[in-house]
């Protein structure tokens, strides 16, 4: 054997030093040992490795101490169990865990019980013979689209485009009258890389189209659209009635499959098929997809499956479609898309559509002409130019996505950093996410930097410290360095134009697009990426292009918000794109309010704020909160209950809306149980007079005294802003729980924990009363968990959550939880007018009228 | 291997937590635990990490174990939770690294391997510069007492490419063995 030192040697060394060689190969080995000093040497070092590793303890010494923390985090992560068994009787002993744990433990079980049962409540009809489905299609096709309507549509799409997996839920809940609608998207998901490359898609927006109108709120406050945006709007006047689908899509295989009930109403279901080819006929259907590489160009697809749901008003009730298709460019590639719509509410007489309220500003690109000219290169030398305020503190959010095709693999991913700095200490919550992981696609991580010293949070919501300031500057971390740069970057781009003006929280700012193409000048990329020296993004790539638009305060010209977006390659390998966008958004300039402490070392809330959070709310309540004139409040109410042993769970949703004359509610229970002792109902209250009806198939609307609306005044939704004053009631054990987003509005979280206290009397008003004798009346609570979210922009109430565990006071084994979640929105909304129905009609003919017209300064800003 | 041997359980036990025996998960959680932790501790080279994501394979395990089938391979099954977690841990770090916010995440440092053997736990330091995928090959062999065949079945790759993988990272262990001692001569 010659020595060469060749990997086949090595390897041989390798295996004879493991013992895993064959006697020829031992053989040769040694022989060739005997002759070759250098390979005794490496031999020796091998099975030293060999020895090293060997020895080395189970567990590394440096881990030791970090063992006790894990069986704390398992014990405790597995107190949520998702199973239909607790684990837990041995080590993890239920002794302390909560009632709760086993009821929420419960839920598959029950759902298992309870699913069979369903099933047979709900059987399928008599087979009808096929003449019986052509005269309902027959029924259905004469049946123009509603005039007014609620809709909701869930788009889900799902695939692998390359190496890179997508999941997208979009949902859209809609309502229309006549041609206008007003609707709101929520974008839930990894998204795919052609969504990322055409800028990110926000994941919330909201649009009311009327006379021929758009109008948009990304979060930002609303604003004029003439262009084609938002394409889910366009989801509305395009929703496909059943001659529509019988017409245009020709559908085959048509059959009756049988019946089941849709938002309570019972239909009967009809199943087809369309052909593959009927994609671009149902571009309306598929505005996501059909924009979509994926389905518009690289699936090959296998056709579509279809039902539609009918009423026995043959009313459309519902539509699914599936398709499914593989790559055409990829072997391994492969999408499936699932459609559904659900009509709720047809020909209500509560839906009016109205421009929105607040501050409506053109899109930059719909103002262009629109505004009044501005020398926009003057603009931007003054700003340059203009003192700006010393940054002593602020907050920001900066937000990265990045599609790339590295390696020949499509990855898309994303980072949003939440800052807050003050002097040189900064504290900032990461979140990353759009990895190709299915279980485990985002994950959040939360660090200050305070002094000479960083800590972080680690995934047990403990924090460790650990001395530096790291790598990163806090200018960085707060994208500061794009906040400085900007201004110099908007004089240099060859291409700038003004857009108008928006806001931004709550700031009104001056718009200004930008363009620059070819090599961008070092200096420029490290503003963008709010670096250094843009090392960090764009050290080994080429950038080939820039678009974005920056908003500029018109107060003090300082920098509120920038978007863009970065196409680059890779030098070394220019097949290889990288495209970014990045969006920065600062407010809060030198707020005193930030105040940036260290964290607690055992484990306990971000302090934000210093006091317990009792001084919080009582600072709360001592400012001035705004007149509350109309409100939508969404209550979702969850127990979960063992009866005898038997697990059930019963769910119910309100929904409700009111001004200051009129109330809109509408209860629709969630009950497996065959025996259901509610019946869903909806109540109108204008002025004195009350309209109720029954949520069921030909229920008709009456006038009836407000005794028959279960006792309830539904205008006194107005009142549900008083919950803050509960937890000073119950503030036992209550403390500062940080900052959150919810509707895209940070609020401050304030949550408590109490023994045996209800707080039922408290939050006395209908749609948001806890208060329920007929629940609770024999039941022992054992425990309350509350926490409610405050508007920090108004100190409005937004969320409020509360989860009450305990047992029937006779019968302490038959255990409860039940949670209880409000949601309030929509505070002071001028569209929140509702109309009176017709009594007597079985489908209420729509009679939609504006109570409350309001006055020029609130209807038009 | 010594260690392997060490860690064994009944047959009847992973039954019994399969159909949802506190006591039997308890039993496999006790056993497994050190492994597990040992493992990804090397793996990572974050005592810190490696305790959460110790936390998430018996979490995930606990979930998932009632869906498994009759006859499974414990051992390996909790081996391949441990590897996928560890693995896409690492990916999201260096998606994070984009912005990193401080030094708690040791960065590491192919060209300075040779400087961090001076004993075992430096040995294991040092294998943290390697890529985790041929690290996981190595480990799950020397430590884990998995065959090569096992090992692919693991980590979803053929089994010449996992022994390939464990060579490279012993051979790296070696060199660097050989420089550290070289160099101090």
């Amino acid at each position: 054997m010659k020595c060469d030192r060749s990997e086949r040697i090595e390897e041989l060394l390798q295996s004879y030093s493991l013992g895993e060689v064959s006697a020829e190969e031992r053989r040769q080995v040694e022989d060739h040992l005997a002759d070759c000093s250098r390979c005794r040497d490496r031999l020796f070092y091998l099975q030293r490795v060999n020895r090293i590793v060997a020895a080395w303890p189970t567990v590394p010494d440096s881990m030791l101490a970090t063992l006790p923390s894990i069986d704390a985090g398992v014990r405790r992560r597995i107190r949520e169990p998702r199973r239909s068994f607790p684990f837990g009787i041995g080590v993890w002993s239920l002794a302390g865990t909560t009632a709760a744990a086993l009821l929420v433990g419960l839920i598959v079980l029950a759902l298992i019980v309870t699913l069979p049962r369903m099933q047979e409540a709900t059987p399928a009809g008599p087979k009808p013979s096929p003449s019986s489905v052509q005269d309902l299609l027959a029924e259905a096709r004469a049946k123009p689209r509603p005039t007014s309507g609620r809709a909701h549509f869930d788009i889900t799409i799902k695939g692998q485009e390359r190496a890179s997996s997508f999941d997208i839920l979009i949902s859209i809940d809609t309502e229309w009258s006549g041609q206008s609608a007003r609707s709101t998207q929520a974008i839930q998901g990894v998204p795919s890389a052609d969504i990322l490359l055409r800028g990110g898609v926000p994941e919330r927006q909201e649009a009311i189209s009327i006379d021929g109108k758009t109008y948009v709120n990304s979060g930002n406050g609303w604003r004029l659209s003439t262009s084609a945006e938002p394409s889910f709007i366009g989801l509305i006047p395009e929703m496909p009635t059943v001659a529509q689908l019988l017409d245009e899509f020709s559908p085959s295989n048509i059959k009756l499959a049988g019946n089941r009930r849709v938002q309570g109403v019972e239909c009967d279901v009809i199943s087809f098929t369309l052909d593959s080819d009927k994609l671009a006929g149902l571009t309306s259907l598929f505005q996501y997809a059909s924009e979509s590489p994926q389905f518009a160009n690289s699936l090959v697809l296998s056709g579509f499956e279809g039902e539609i749901a009918l009423d026995s008003d043959h009313n459309l009730r519902e539509l699914v479609l599936k398709t499914q298709g593989q790559s055409a460019d990829t072997p391994t590639g492969w999408g499936n898309l699932t459609y559904t719509l659900t009509v709720v509410d047809i020909d209500s007489p509560t839906i009016v559509i109205r421009t929105p309220h607040g501050a409506v500003t053109p899109t930059p690109t719909a103002a262009a002409s629109s505004v009044p000219a501005v020398d926009t290169r003057a603009f931007v030398e003054q700003m340059r130019e203009a003192p700006k305020p010393e940054i002593r503190s602020i907050r920001s959010r900066r937000e990265v996505q990045l599609a790339s095709s590295a390696g020949g693999q499509f990855t898309t991913s994303a980072i949003t950093i939440d800052s807050e700095l003050a002097g040189n200490d900064v504290r900032c919550v990461v979140e990353t996410r759009g990895l190709a992981s299915s279980d485990d696609p985002r994950s959040i991580t939360e660090a200050i930097i305070k002094g000479d010293t960083t800590y972080q949070k680690n995934t047990l919501g403990q924090w460790t410290a650990v001395p530096g300031r790291g790598k990163s500057s806090v200018e960085t971390l707060a994208g500061l360095n794009a906040f400085n740069g900007i201004p110099d970057l908007l004089v240099s781009a060859p291409t700038l134009s003004y857009g108008g003006q928006r806001e931004v929280k709550g700031v009104t700012c001056e718009v200004f697009g930008l363009a620059m193409e070819g090599p961008i000048p070092p200096d420029i990329l490290a503003t963008v990426g709010s670096d250094v020296d843009g090392r960090g993004y764009f050290t080994d790539k080429t950038v080939t292009s820039i678009a974005g638009e920056v908003a500029v305060a018109a107060h003090d010209k300082t920098i509120r918000q920038a978007r863009f977006k970065v196409t680059s390659a890779s030098t070394a390998h220019p097949e290889e794109r990288f495209d970014y966008v990045f969006i920065y958004t600062f407010w809060d300039l030198n707020d005193p309010n930030i105040a940036i402490e260290a964290p607690d070392m055992d484990g306990g809330a971000t302090p934000l704020a210093t006091d317990d959070g009792r001084a919080t709310l009582q600072a709360l309540l001592d400012n001035p909160r705004p007149a509350i004139t109309s409100l939508r409040v969404i209550r979702e109410d969850t127990t979960i209950f063992t009866l005898g042993g038997q697990p059930t769970i019963t769910s119910r949703t309100i929904e409700a809306e009111a001004n200051a004359g009129q109330a809109h509610w509408k209860h629709v229970l969630h009950d497996p149980s065959p025996t259901r002792s509610s019946v869903d109902w909806e109540v109108i209250a204008d002025g004195d007079t009350y309209y109720t009806r029954e949520l069921r198939d030909g229920a008709q609307w009456q006038v009836s005294p407000q005794a028959s609306t279960g006792g309830y005044d539904p205008r006194a939704v107005l009142r549900a802003a008083s919950p803050i004053e509960v937890l000073l009631l119950l503030s036992s054990s209550i403390h500062y729980a940080g900052r959150r987003d919810y509707d895209g509005v940070t609020c401050d979280v304030i949550a408590f924990a109490s023994g045996a206290v209800m707080p039922r009397d408290v939050l006395d008003v209908p749609a948001s009363s806890l208060s329920d004798e007929e629940f609770f009346g024999d039941k022992t609570i054992e425990r309350v968990d509350a926490e409610v979210a405050i508007a920090a922009v108004d100190l409005t109430l937004r969320r409020a959550r509360f989860t009450i565990t305990g047992h029937r006071t006779t019968n302490p084994s038959d255990c409860f939880e039940r949670t209880i979640v409000f949601t309030f929105r929509d505070y002071n909304d001028p569209n929140i007018i509702i109309g009176v129905p017709v009594v007597g009609g079985g489908k209420p003919t729509p009679t939609p009228r504006p109570m409350n017209t309001p006055s020029a300064a609130t209807a038009t800003p | 291997m010594a260690n392997a041997a060490a860690f064994h359980i009944e047959p009847t036990v992973v039954e019994l937590a399969q159909r949802g025996d506190a006591d039997a998960f308890d039993a496999i959680y006790r056993q497994y635990r050190p492994l597990i932790a040992g493992y990804l501790c090397r793996l990572v080279g974050n005592p810190e990490r490696a305790a959460d994501l110790t936390q998430d394979v018996f979490v995930k395990a606990y979930q998932a174990i009632g869906r498994t089938q009759p006859g499974l391979n414990l051992k390996s099954w909790l081996f391949t939770i441990a590897t996928n977690r560890a693995i896409t841990h690492h990916r999201h770090w260096r998606i994070r690294q984009w912005l990193p916010i401080g030094d708690a995440e040791p960065q590491f440092d192919v060209d300075a391997v040779e400087t961090r053997c001076a004993n075992r736990e430096e040995l294991s330091a040092a294998m943290a510069a390697l890529p985790k995928e041929h690290v996981a090959c190595f480990l799950l062999h020397a430590r884990g007492g998995f065959s090569y065949e096992e090992i692919g079945s693991i980590l979803g790759i053929p089994a010449s490419t996992a022994k390939v993988r464990a060579f490279r990272v012993r051979t790296a262990l070696a060199d660097a063995l050989m420089a550290r001692e070289e160099g101090a001569l």
